[in-house]
């Protein structure tokens, strides 16, 4: 699941993060870790930017750059824990 | 003359710290981005003739952007005694960062903990003396937009630069220890500082590279490409996220018990509850929920006991249903 398909309020974690240049470090930097809980705050009115928060962070992305991220939704995580496959 | 560059994150109070200090009239905002050139203010202090170095704020060394760049270069120039990293202790995951990268440079440096009033009104507690304890240096707290704590934060600055206390090494995985210090082995002596030239080297930094190679250090070029490939084979991560990683976890925040969550019970009010919009559709349901006494007195007057009572009863349904409406109407405004 990519970071741009999420709605507001929902949370995932991130798998992984794509090329996306050097944004990517910066990224890392400012805390967008794989194995990291993140939350998608809103979306804009045309879809972009989206804002996500990660742990007391405020983040803006443009919804190109979340494409890029590969996350897993928390409900899913839980849905594959119910059938034992996680 | 003594130079103090004050490092820290974007929107940290730097500036504010300057002015508080040196009495010195740089442009402040409260906004990130303000400074965005190295700027000096001097005043003599004990005796002591001082530069205080504001510049722009940072999240990392390894610089995304301009005014990145020109902190990280004027680090990297060593023309400095000592540092003061100043940090936004309302969000000291983020802060500390930057910090253990500094922490890398094992210069003389202090740590002002700024917005600490903030802080503790948010619910939170820090155990000053055990982040002194684990970084190895002062860490003061300091409220900039009040003056508070730069007395203190200057004179252990002047006594950390006079007795050299260097941080205490927040040590990273133990082979990436080990190619590390086999990279400082085969370091000429630059301005920058050995280990973190040689963490730049094995992240593969550009500028460090650059600058290994305008001193035609190819060999250790080669050395650090060899550590990155020995590293990553065996850890299987790009080693710039290992990094990453170990400079966002290194100081465990929680387990340190640096910080205690807030009240939960006042974080859920502010929360959920009193919202302005929330505030505003209880204060609906206040107005109408029960007629007043007088209105009660006419009603009875005019139509009798059971209209009353009726009338009584009603209006709770109406006024709930009335500050629902407010509510779930409002919230697709605001």
């Amino acid at each position: 699941m990519k970071l741009s398909e999420l709605h507001p309020k929902q949370k995932a974690i991130i798998k992984s993060i794509g090329d996306i240049g050097e944004l990517r470090d910066r990224l890392m930097d400012l805390g967008v870790l794989c194995g990291e809980p993140i939350q998608v705050v809103r979306i804009a009115p045309l879809g972009d930017p989206i804002e996500i928060r990660i742990g007391d962070e405020h983040l803006a992305l443009r919804s190109d750059d979340a494409q890029n991220i590969e996350v897993e939704a928390i409900s899913q995580l839980r849905q594959r824990e119910r059938k034992g496959l996680s | 003359m003594i130079h103090i560059p004050f490092v820290g994150n974007p929107n940290t109070g730097k500036t504010a710290l300057i002015n508080a200090i040196a009495k010195s009239d740089l442009e402040v905002g409260n906004w990130p981005g303000v400074t965005i050139e190295k700027k000096e203010a001097r005043f003599t202090y004990a005796g002591e003739k001082i530069a205080l170095v504001d510049l722009p704020g940072a999240y990392t060394l390894s610089p995304y952007s301009l005014e990145e760049k020109i902190t990280r270069n004027m680090l990297a120039e060593g023309k400095f005694e000592g540092i003061i990293d100043v940090i936004d202790t309302t969000n000291l995951r983020r802060n500390l960062y930057l910090t253990l990268e500094l922490i890398d440079m094992q210069e003389p440096m202090v740590v002002a903990l700024n917005m600490f009033d903030d802080f503790t009104k948010r619910g939170y507690e820090l155990d000053t003396d055990k982040l002194q304890e684990i970084l190895g240096i002062s860490a003061i707290p300091t409220i900039a937009s009040r003056g508070l704590g730069t007395q203190k934060l200057i004179d252990s600055a002047i006594a950390t630069v006079k007795e050299r206390t260097v941080p205490h090494i927040q040590p990273y995985q133990e082979h990436i220890e080990k190619e590390i210090t086999f990279l400082m082995h085969a370091m000429p002596k630059t301005t920058l500082p050995p280990r973190l030239f040689a963490i730049h080297l094995l992240a593969d930094d550009p500028y460090t590279l650059s600058l290994a190679k305008t001193l035609k250090q190819h060999d250790l070029i080669e050395k650090a490409v060899q550590a990155r490939g020995r590293l990553e084979a065996h850890m299987q991560i790009p080693i710039k996220t290992i990094i990453a990683f170990l400079h966002m976890f290194n100081i465990h925040i929680e387990s340190l018990s640096i910080a205690q969550k807030p009240n939960i019970l006042q974080q859920k009010l502010k929360d959920q509850f009193i919202l302005p919009l929330a505030a505003f559709s209880y204060l609906v349901f206040i107005l109408l929920y029960i007629p007043c006494v007088s209105t009660m007195a006419a009603i009875k007057e005019e139509l009798g006991m059971r209209w009353m009572l009726f009338e009584t009863a009603l209006l709770p349904f109406v006024a709930y249903g009335m500050s629902v409406l407010v509510y779930q109407l409002g919230s697709r405004f605001f």
